[in-house]
Formats: C-alpha cells, sequence, structure tokens
C-alpha cells in the first residue's frame, strides 16, 4: 500500500521488535518512544543548522562578513554557543511569579514538539495520522501563546508584559486569516486528514489551485512564529525581547530553541500544505523531496526576516483585520465558486 | 492489560481534571486561577481524545484553552495592581456557596442516573462530516440564527466599545 524507503525500515524494526516482545501494546509503546526520540533530535539539530544560517547567510546577505573565528569558516560558531548558553549565570529575579516562571519556557517547548507528530514525512510515515489532522495542528500552535504571556506575566517587568500582550493580540489578528486561507485547500481535499491533503498534490501542488491563500500563509506564518520582520512580540529595539527580557542562560535557550522548532514547523507546513509535501520526481526518495523543499521554506522566511525592516504594532494589527481577513474570505468565496463550476463541467 | 490500561488513563485524566478545576475556585490568584482553567481544559480535550471524539477534543484546545489568553489578559488589565500579585474578588458567603454547590451536584446527578447510556459505546470513524450534514442540512435555520445572533452581539460590542463620537 505504501512504498519508500523510510516506510519499509519502519515496517521491519516493527517486525523485528515484535518477534523480540510479542506484546502489541508494547511494541506500539516503544515505536512511538523510537520516533519522538527521533524528531526530538531533528528539533534540536534544526536549531543548531539555523543558528548557523541566521549569522552566517545573515551576514552574506547583509554584506556583512560574520562569525569567522570559530572552526573553519566560522563554522563551529553555533556550537560555541551553545556551550556559552550553558555555561551562563542562571539569574532568577526578585519580584517574580516563581512558579509561571520557571514553567513558561518549559510549556513552550510543549506544543512546538508536538506539531511533529502530524507532519507526513514520506508516504505513510506519520506518527499520528488522525481524521481531523490539519484543525488539531492549527489547535495546538495557538497553544504556544499562553507561555509566552504566562512568561510575560510572570516576570513581573513592564517589556515582558507588554511582549505578552501584544502576543495575544496578534494571535487574535492572524490566526482567523490563516485557518480561513487554509479551509481552500480543506475544501478542495475534501478533508481534514494531513495525508489526504499531501495524496490530493500529487497531480498540482495547491500552490497553483491555491495563490492567494499561499500569499495570505506565509504573511501569517511569519507572524504566528515570531519572524522578522513582524516580530513584535520581542521587538528587541522597542520592548528588548519582550516576554524573555528577564530569563538567561538555559532558560533563554528554550525560548531560541522554540522559535527555531516553529521556524522549521511552518516551513514543513508550507511544503505539506502547498508544495506538494514528499511528491517530487522519481529519482530522489520522498523523504528526501521533503526536506529539500522544506529547507528551502525555511532559507526563504529567513531571507524575508533579513531583508525587510519590523513592522509597526498597530499598522500590522489593522492590515491582519482589515486587509488580510476580507482577502481569506474572498478567496473561501472564489474557491467555492470554483469548486461548484469544476463539478457542473 | 489493554482494559487496565485504559481504565489507568481515565482516572489519571480525571485526577488532572479534578485538581486543576479545584485550584480555579481555591488559587487567590486571578491569573493563576485563568491558567489553572487552561490546564483544565485541555485535560477535558484530552478526554474527548480518549472517547475517539477528536473533532470534539480539538475543538475544546482551539476555543476554550485558546480563549483563556484573552481571559488572563482581561484578568492582568483589570485586576493588576501596582503592588503585588493581583487579588480573585473573595466574599465571606462560604454557607451559600455550599448550599448552592450542593444541590447543584444533586441535580447532576439526578441527570447522570436518569440518562440511558446506550450500551457499547460507537463513535462513528468521520464526526467531521457528519457533524457538517447535521449543522448545514438538518439543522440549518438554528445554526444561522446563532450566527446572525454572535454577528449582532459582535458589531454591537464594536459600537459600543468605539462611542458616540466617530465613526
Amino acid at each position: 500500500m505504501h512504498s519508500g524507503i523510510l516506510y519499509s525500515l519502519g515496517q521491519s524494526l516493527r517486525e523485528i521488535l515484535t518477534s523480540l516482545i510479542g506484546v502489541p501494546i508494547l511494541v506500539d509503546l516503544l515505536m512511538t518512544i523510537i520516533c519522538a526520540t527521533i524528531l526530538l533530535l531533528i528539533m534540536a539539530t534544526s536549531a543548531l543548522v539555523f543558528t548557523l544560517g541566521e549569522r552566517k547567510i545573515c551576514a552574506f546577505i547583509q554584506v556583512r562578513i560574520g562569525p569567522n573565528r570559530v572552526g573553519p569558516g566560522g563554522l563551529l560558531q553555533s556550537v560555541a554557543d551553545m556551550l556559552k548558553l550553558m555555561d551562563k549565570e542562571d539569574i532568577v529575579p526578585r519580584g517574580i511569579d516563581k512558579w509561571l516562571w520557571v514553567l513558561s519556557p518549559i510549556l513552550l517547548l510543549v506544543p512546538s514538539a508536538l506539531i511533529y507528530a502530524f507532519f507526513p514525512f514520506d508516504d505513510g510515515v506519520i506518527l499520528a495520522d488522525v481524521n481531523v489532522g490539519l484543525f488539531l495542528l492549527i489547535a495546538i500552535t495557538s497553544q504556544t501563546v499562553l507561555p509566552f504571556l504566562m512568561g510575560g506575566y510572570a516576570s513581573n517587568s513592564k517589556y515582558s508584559l507588554i511582549g505578552g500582550m501584544r502576543t495575544v493580540a496578534q494571535m487574535l489578528g492572524y490566526e482567523v486569516p490563516m485557518v480561513f486561507a487554509l479551509m481552500g485547500i480543506v475544501m478542495i481535499t475534501g478533508s481534514l486528514k494531513m495525508s489526504a491533503i499531501v495524496e490530493a498534490q500529487s497531480d498540482v501542488w495547491f500552490i497553483v489551485l491555491q495563490p492567494l491563500a499561499f500569499l495570505i500563509y506565509i504573511i501569517t506564518a511569519l507572524v504566528e512564529s515570531n519572524r522578522p520582520p513582524f516580530n513584535i512580540v520581542e521587538g528587541e529595539s522597542e520592548i528588548i525581547a519582550g516576554p524573555f527580557t528577564e530569563y538567561t542562560g538555559m532558560r533563554w535557550a528554550l525560548f531560541f530553541l522554540a522559535e527555531f522548532s516553529n521556524l522549521m514547523c511552518i516551513g514543513i507546513l508550507t511544503t505539506t500544505l502547498f508544495l506538494g509535501g514528499w511528491h517530487g520526481p522519481d529519482f530522489l526518495p520522498g523523504f528526501c523531496w521533503f526536506w529539500i523543499k522544506t529547507f528551502l521554506c525555511v532559507l526563504f522566511y529567513q531571507w524575508v526576516g533579513w531583508t525587510f525592516p519590523r513592522a509597526r504594532v498597530d499598522s500590522m494589527l489593522s492590515f491582519g483585520w482589515k486587509v488580510l481577513l476580507p482577502i481569506a474570505l474572498i478567496n473561501v468565496l472564489l474557491t467555492g465558486v470554483g469548486i461548484y463550476v469544476y463539478n457542473v463541467m | 492489560m489493554n482494559e487496565m490500561i485504559s481504565t489507568l488513563v481515565f482516572y489519571v485524566l480525571a485526577m488532572v481534571i479534578l485538581g486543576t478545576a479545584m485550584g480555579v475556585v481555591m488559587s487567590r490568584n486571578l491569573v493563576h486561577s485563568a491558567l489553572l482553567m487552561t490546564a483544565c481544559f485541555i485535560g477535558v480535550g484530552m478526554l474527548f481524545f480518549y472517547l475517539d471524539a477528536d473533532f470534539l477534543g480539538a475543538m475544546e484546545f482551539m476555543l476554550y484553552s485558546g480563549g483563556v489568553a484573552i481571559l488572563v489578559v482581561m484578568g492582568v488589565m483589570l485586576t493588576k495592581r501596582h503592588d503585588g500579585p493581583p487579588g480573585n474578588p473573595f466574599n465571606n458567603n462560604t454557607i451559600l456557596a455550599l448550599g448552592g454547590a450542593g444541590l447543584f451536584i444533586l441535580v447532576m446527578i439526578g441527570v447522570v442516573i436518569s440518562t440511558p447510556v446506550p450500551a457499547g459505546g460507537y463513535v462513528s470513524p468521520d464526526t467531521v462530516n457528519e457533524l457538517a450534514d447535521m449543522m448545514l442540512n438538518t439543522y440549518i435555520l438554528p445554526f444561522e440564527i446563532a450566527a446572525t445572533l454572535l454577528l449582532a452581539a459582535l458589531v454591537g460590542a464594536i459600537i459600543l466599545a468605539k462611542g458616540d463620537g466617530e465613526a
């Protein structure tokens, strides 16, 4: 039924485990643990790679030299950064709400890691292919708001609180257009299942059928993942990194890790929803196409961030409500008419 | 063994839901209350997943748990004092509250006992399509009326908030 190297690899691993253990529920548990570990490793490694990209390629685009001392051509810079972060003093400010402050960066990682269960990496390679996949995915992504707000509130600092409030405002303003934009895809596919959405793109990618939705999606994705030019939640020059102003060392690194995990996540989502997922010419296996497209998307998102200056808060919010939302609604209408005409013809 | 694990999962979920729900009421900090409420909603959403009702579980995450963020903002904006944490408005009507809660529990027990539970749990594998079919075919009129009412409330709230002078 499914083909591909990753799928048969997983199948043979399951067969070996079944012959060793024999109890189906334990085999399932072990398989899930193995998959989750691999996904977490991918997440952590991608943070390393993206940091390097953030420094080297960004420097290249902005005509700077960038890090060039650590390792050949500065390649080991992100490793050095990581060691430095681990070594930093863990400063706990006075006057904070201790429990919320400690929990905030940890809870932030939970939804970012959880959504990786819903990504189809190759034909049949998906951890949880539930019926309401896309909807559940959006629901879980929207949970990232609360840890930000929690950290902002618990830090008991003006800048942090403003940052936390901004998270809620932008979530409200951009979640709605994003959901409406993705509605077009769901209407064409006729299903919320992630594997079905990829399957529906085996002939034509949705970027061709839904160009308007694609445009809306890349804007809202940049906002939702706090990437520049829409990183008003951090806004280093306005509110000094917002919710994580008061965090240092490893606690700060967790915010950082969540940010890069979200960056890869929007790259994967763009690939899966608009660029055909693991589909591609036959000379490379599916998961290779998947990762090539994902990294190109991530590069694109980072490129946008390095090129444009940060948007102002008020203009950004009114743009979300007054421009993106109507366009998204029009797109839903057009898609509906298009499907009707297609069915009649 | 499967049965045992399933029961265990249920009781763990029930404990999380009840514990966080108690926390919502007992906490003296309004923001803590709101955040515990999120935990409670997430527990309820998990319970839906446990019962194979994927769509309702996702709905619980999206609407309820997501909506709490706005509640927290309200809590911070309305109650934050210049010194110390925001307080929960408490009063001394313990006996009245106890009576009310006791009555509510009695009613709920009555409802639970009198509701016939169909034997053998069955959830259709495709809840989304069936729900959509019900909402947009069978019950289209109530659905539209509710939508119009919500739209009117939205517009009304904006007009009230903007005041007379502008627009």
